[in-house]
């Protein structure tokens, strides 16, 4: 290998002027800017590129584009390192470093390629055949021994540093592909006006639009070109998004692409992403995706030195350089004289052009003649011969002998297959198209078109003009009209040819699916073994399934199967396509939802007073609330918890409450649309009044708890709890919209407006009165479930709600969310001498089951009013959600579980919720069930722990004693069973 | 600032700290007389769905069927003076606590938005006046175009603010977004 | 997906949150249990064109009908569920 020794002397899209620096497995290199790494590599004469992923066979650049199934290398290290890439769409970057997979210890003398000896052993299916014996074998031996040889390159494992974002952009007409149909189509719907993203995968725009023309043509082709860039970009409508590349497609043919913002450079630029995911809603979508060339299967077709022809003519046009000095083209399609015609024109020797046709066609008699090439006609290359290093000869049947002819490239062509697969995605299966010869899109959604090679339009010009019709077909159904661009008449561009796969059998492997291995013995093995449909055969060989999906391989495949078969191609199918077309990072779908960011984080308005007091949070769905207040470093929640459940029942504390979901319910029907949602009746409730109130779900189950509050005879205040904020407003919205349409009334969130803070214990009311503004708190002026609007620390309006959720003298204090820190400062300073302390959830869950108080364990979806013996609440009276199904047998069944408070029988043991409750001697299992427990604490009141719990017949079974029983930790604990509300049942406290 | 310390910035978010959002939601057949009210005092049109009215520092958006949100990024309007006008044609509810507002400006601003909310807002077809309530990432906001420059007007839940901030911060320092408070607009 | 909203226009379907069938209609206290029980539980899953509920959660807050076509996902039209009721 000598320095870029296959690089022309001039020519090429390549900048002659900016040389670039770059390592391939530990060696330096040198390339221009436009090369891929796979041209650079090609430039410098490098042959062998990779190791293939099941026999270790040396593997070189088959291709110039997406579809490369062998040259894939692991690019950049450290936590920037990614495998898989493909070296022909990796863009050379000055100081880029590129490793080949697959191989130990090296490319060059790969230790794994012993795998081939193995053979006749991994043919197709062998992983269904083999590593069953023994079965305990599996878990210790041969999976950790498949693991460590699978795969084709590594992950880092380390943390990504780049930053992935997405964006949206909607427009009339994407165009995806810019190659001649698409540019056509954008010059047409450009110049009506329309809004138009033109979208390619490539970093420059053209596809093969001047590779596939004649030489003759190429001055002319590269004028278009140019002139149609200038165009568009002057077009203020008209985006032009190169290096992305549309992945997918949705219903109503809504796109997602992936720009690659910077993986052409070293690293992004600072607080730049590397990628971006653009989600694209177009009216209109033209498919203009190109065609991809088809291998011929023979015998040894995997050696580096075999190329697909139309790739050989791009090294040539577009990156400047040979590919080979001796050529041997085999080819059933015309395209290949281009080929021909392109080297020639390089100075490159042809040695041979191997045509299966009997008669050959004219273009490819004329392209022998010009360039000296020996034409066999009515012949196959049967077999490549070759080493790593490459390609020596090929051994050809002709008129019923065989010869070889030495040569150090194949380039080969079985015809070109129209590039579908977005046409494909939504499940509309392609249909064979024998006139094309080739598998066409059909049952297109609606508003979308295929346009130009991917069309079955495979000459540059035939391929641009059916891109502008389809841009004004899609103009036409946008209600508007464009003028189509003049396109060249580049006539006599050779698209014919005949179907070839498969060239007549000989000793060796013949690859069909290369990056995966698959042959064609293995192929012929899944028919003969019964996988005869395309499906099986996919899953039994895996051909297809690499991550080339294969592109080079799957019609090939249909192809030979219709041979085996004996059945018309038309009969053939190819199996599914799904998405992506190509790889996506992880990173582009996760975005910028990384981390603690992958979703919100909600915040109450005294979230900083709390961190002030050192609280320690808990995640309460989207929430932080504060869980326990430590007053020292490690103290564990336990301590704090029972510190803070103590100072509320022995003097005050103040607890941040604000998370309730809040909804203002006003207007002249505002009542009697209370009264259809909730159980009990909410009509009757005084001004000045709050009542606690249940709903149901129309099933009859419950679906939410809270408190309303009447603040005016139109006006109420709806309180829900935390986690159902979201669901009852939903609710509530279908209760309004759907069941009440006609009530005059109307509804608001105001969850987020109003800080709340509840006030709790002895002291409270003396607290409290320190920051009220001109107000009696006493017993008689504002008893127990009363409401109230008051102005607190000199001017602040709020509302005060005498509630109690603890079980002690409580208020809940609510104060618009701005002024919430400085209130509660206010309190806490003003309980000094109560020594007041905040308290947390835990604490809240101490006290709240000290008092019976249904919550969250006990409104699990499962239980109904009744269940919580709350089933007087529900009104006989009138019509409510859930009324009905409520009454059903089964949910007024006596047997059902109800209820009940428990408590330990041993003052020294503790059980946890979910436990379940059996007679105290019954066995473990299931068929003696009676119940479970919702919700444990531990009680500083009682000194043990306290439980409530669902249990069968519960109110009869007070005083008795049962078991309960984890099975999870294996624990059962004797329980006696109690009145639900173990702390002041005569509610003498939340009254004083 | 967020971003590259040296660039010019090239896009500007503003919380409006002082601002003041109410809700009018007229009852049955009150619209007419809500909107005349409106019209009299502030010299503001009744918003048609999707659209916003501005008047200086002050605005009337569309806030869903029957609902519009009072927003006044200076904080002059008193809720007493609106509850003495309309007390039983509409139902009035302050949120200036539970609303925050932040205007977001200058030549970079669509491609900042773009990446945060899905709607269309390319300025042929969003033009000042228009604006809604959708999504950005997983919380729900009001954008509404004010003026060509361009310059959009989101509304967020308070609880939701840290988010909404920083997804700015995250959208908007690829063009060295500035970021800053304002207490009175 | 994108659902046109009557007020706010086209949106992607992130911003609604569907309940299923529109179908079926709330019964009245009159009605026997057995009507309940269908009204509640029991759904036709149709292949074909469908009325579906959505609440546009994410904007006006709106219940909307969409009617949709649930084997080729092409959507036909959306109602407000507010004025279909009364």
């Amino acid at each position: 290998m000598t320095h870029e020794s296959n690089r022309l002397p001039q020519g090429g899209q390549i900048d002659r002027r900016k040389r670039i620096s770059f390592r391939f497995d530990r060696t330096n290199y040198t390339g221009y800017k436009g090369d891929t790494l796979a041209s650079a590599l090609i430039a410098n004469g490098v042959k062998l590129v990779g190791r293939s992923f099941k026999y270790h066979r040396p593997r070189g650049i088959l291709s110039a584009g997406a579809e490369e199934p062998n040259a894939l290398v692991e690019l950049r290290t450290g936590n920037r390192r990614e495998p898989n890439l493909r070296a022909t769409q990796v863009e050379l970057y000055d100081g880029l470093e590129a490793s080949s997979q697959n191989n130990w210890p090296s490319l060059k003398y790969d230790l794994l390629s012993l795998n081939q000896l193995a053979g006749p052993l991994l043919s197709a299916g062998f992983y269904y055949k083999t590593f069953m014996w023994p079965a305990k074998f599996w878990e210790k031996v041969y999976e950790p021994l498949i693991r460590r040889a699978a795969g084709l390159g590594r992950a880092s494992g380390l943390p990504d540093p780049d930053i992935y974002e997405k964006a949206t952009l909607h427009c009339d007409v994407l165009i995806v592909g810019a190659g001649a149909a698409g540019l056509a189509a954008a010059l047409t719907a450009g110049r009506a006006g329309a809004r138009v993203i033109l979208v390619e995968q490539d970093h420059v725009l053209g596809g093969r639009l001047t590779d596939d023309l004649p030489t003759q043509h190429q001055s002319e082709g590269h004028t278009w070109l140019a002139a149609a860039q200038d165009e568009l970009r002057a077009m203020p409508n008209v985006e032009i998004m190169s290096r992305t590349s549309v992945f997918s497609i949705y219903d109503q043919n809504a796109v997602v692409a992936i720009e690659k913002v910077a993986d052409h450079c070293i690293e992004p630029a600072p607080f730049s992403p590397r990628q971006r995911m653009w989600r694209i809603y177009p009216q209109q979508v033209i498919v203009a995706t190109g065609s991809i060339e088809r291998p011929i299967a023979f015998a040894n077709n995997d050696r580096p030195g075999v190329m697909l022809a139309g790739a050989v003519r791009t090294y040539l046009r577009r990156f400047g350089t040979k590919t080979g000095e001796r050529i041997v083209v085999f080819a059933s399609h015309d395209g290949a004289a281009l080929t021909v015609e392109a080297l020639h024109a390089a100075g490159v020797t042809v040695v041979a052009i191997v045509d299966p046709r009997e008669n050959s066609s004219p273009a490819m008699i004329a392209a022998a003649e010009q360039a000296g090439a020996s034409l066999f006609r009515d012949s196959a290359v049967i077999a490549a011969h070759g080493t790593a290093d490459g390609v020596t000869a090929a051994e050809i049947t002709t008129q019923g002998r065989t010869l070889t002819v030495q040569c150090d490239l194949i380039a080969m062509s079985g015809g070109w297959d129209p590039v579908i697969h977005l046409a494909s995605f939504l499940g509309q299966k392609p249909k064979w198209n024998p006139e094309m010869q080739a598998f066409a899109a059909i049952n297109l959604p609606k508003g979308m078109q295929v346009a130009g090679a991917a069309a079955g339009h495979f000459s540059s010009e035939t391929a641009a003009r059916s891109g502008a019709d389809a841009a004004s077909h899609a103009l036409q159904a946008l209600g508007m009209a464009g003028s189509q661009p003049a396109i060249p008449g580049w006539q006599g561009e050779p698209v014919q040819g005949s179907l070839y796969f498969v060239a007549p059998s000989r000793s060796g492997k013949s690859f069909v699916d290369f990056q995966n291995d698959v042959t064609v013995d293995d192929i012929t093995l899944a028919q003969r073994e019964g996988y005869t449909s395309v499906e099986h055969t996919k899953r039994y060989t895996t051909l297809g399934m690499a991550t080339d999906q294969g592109k080079t391989a799957n019609v090939v495949a249909a192809g030979l199967i219709a041979e085996i078969r004996g059945v018309p191609l038309a009969q053939g199918a190819v199996t599914t396509f799904r998405p992506p077309y190509t790889a996506v990072t992880i990173g582009t779908v996760a975005g910028r939802a990384t981390g603690k960011h992958f979703r919100p984080t909600r915040y109450s308005p005294l979230h900083a007073w709390c961190v002030q007091m050192g609280a320690v949070f808990v995640e309460a769905g989207p929430w932080l609330r504060a869980q326990y207040y430590p007053q020292r470093a490690g103290e564990s929640w336990f301590d704090a918890a029972l510190r803070e459940a103590r100072q509320v029942r022995q003097s005050v504390g103040l607890c941040d409450v604000s998370t309730f979901g809040k909804i203002d319910v006003q207007g002249p029907d505002a009542a009697r649309f209370l009264d259809f949602v909730y159980a009990n009746t909410m009509s009757t409730l005084p001004v000045g009044k709050a009542r606690y109130g249940v709903m149901l779900r129309e099933d009859g189950f419950v679906l939410d708890d809270g408190t309303v509050s009447r603040l005016g005879a139109d006006h109420f205040l709806v309180t829900t709890t935390t986690a159902n904020a979201g669901r009852v407003m939903q609710h509530l919205e279908f209760c309004a919209q759907i069941h009440c349409p006609d009530y005059d009334f109307a509804m608001s969130s105001v969850s987020d407006q109003w800080a709340q803070i509840a006030i709790a214990g002895p002291h409270a009311r003396d607290v409290l009165r320190t920051i009220v503004d001109d107000f009696d708190l006493s017993n008689e002026a504002f008893p127990f479930m009363g409401c109230a609007t008051l102005s607190v620390c000199s001017g602040i309006t709020a509302r005060l709600f005498r509630i109690s959720f603890s079980g002690e003298l409580a208020y809940e204090l609510a104060v618009p969310a701005d002024f919430g820190c400085a209130v509660i400062e206010a309190l806490a300073k003003a309980g000094q001498n109560y020594g007041i302390l905040p308290y947390g959830t835990e604490a809240l869950t101490m006290l709240r089951v000290e008092k019976g108080h249904p919550a969250g364990g006990e409104l699990n979806g499962q239980t109904t009013a009744r269940d919580l013996g709350l089933g007087k609440m529900m009104s006989s009276k009138k019509d409510f959600v859930g009324r009905v199904l409520a009454g059903r047998p089964a949910l007024v069944d006596p047997a059902r579980p109800i209820l009940v408070g428990l408590k330990p029988c041993n003052a020294d043991e503790s059980f946890n919720a979910g436990s379940h409750l059996l007679e105290r001697d019954a066995p473990k299992v299931i068929e003696n069930d009676l119940g479970y427990i919702t919700s444990t604490a531990f009680s500083h009141v009682f000194n043990h722990t306290l439980g409530l719990g669902l249990l069968q017949r519960g109110q009869e079974r007070i005083g008795e004693t049962i078991m309960a029983y984890d099975p999870v930790r294996s624990k059962a604990v004797l329980v006696e069973v109690c009145h639900p509300i173990f702390y002041d049942p005569e509610n003498s406290k939340v009254k004083s | 600032m967020r971003g590259a310390a040296h660039a010019t910035p090239t896009v500007n978010a503003a919380w409006l700290r002082g601002a003041r959002c109410i809700t009018i939601t007229p009852f049955r057949e009150q619209q007419a007389a809500c909107a005349a009210w409106l019209a009299q005092n502030f010299d503001l049109a009744w918003p048609k769905a999707g659209r916003i009215v501005v008047k200086g520092d002050l605005a009337a958006a569309w806030n869903g069927p029957g609902d519009i949100m009072l927003i006044d990024a200076k904080g002059n309007v008193s809720i007493d003076q609106i509850l003495s006008a309309l007390a039983g044609k509409a139902a009035i509810v302050d949120q200036s606590s539970g609303r925050i507002v932040i205007r977001l400006a200058g030549e970079k601003a669509r491609r900042t938005l773009m990446k945060l909310v899905d709607i269309d807002i390319d300025p042929t077809v969003f033009k000042p006046g228009m604006g809604g309530i959708t999504a950005l990432h997983h919380m729900s906001v009001g954008v509404f175009k004010i003026a060509d420059e361009p310059i959009f007007w989101l509304h967020a839940a308070r609880t939701y603010a840290s988010d909404v901030w920083h997804s700015l911060a995250e959208a908007g320092e690829e063009f060295s977004i500035d970021m800053q408070v304002l207490d009175k607009g | 997906m994108r659902l046109n909203c009557p007020y706010c226009g086209t949106r992607s379907v992130n911003e609604f949150v569907p309940l299923g069938s529109a179908s079926p209609k709330r019964p009245t206290l009159a009605e026997p249990i057995e009507r309940w029980i269908d009204y509640v539980y029991f759904r036709d899953n149709i292949a074909g064109e469908h009325d579906e509920y959505f609440y546009h959660a994410m904007g006006c807050r709106s219940w909307l009908i969409v009617t949709r076509n649930t084997v080729t996902h092409e959507i036909i039209g959306t109602k407000i569920a507010r004025e279909v009721a009364a």
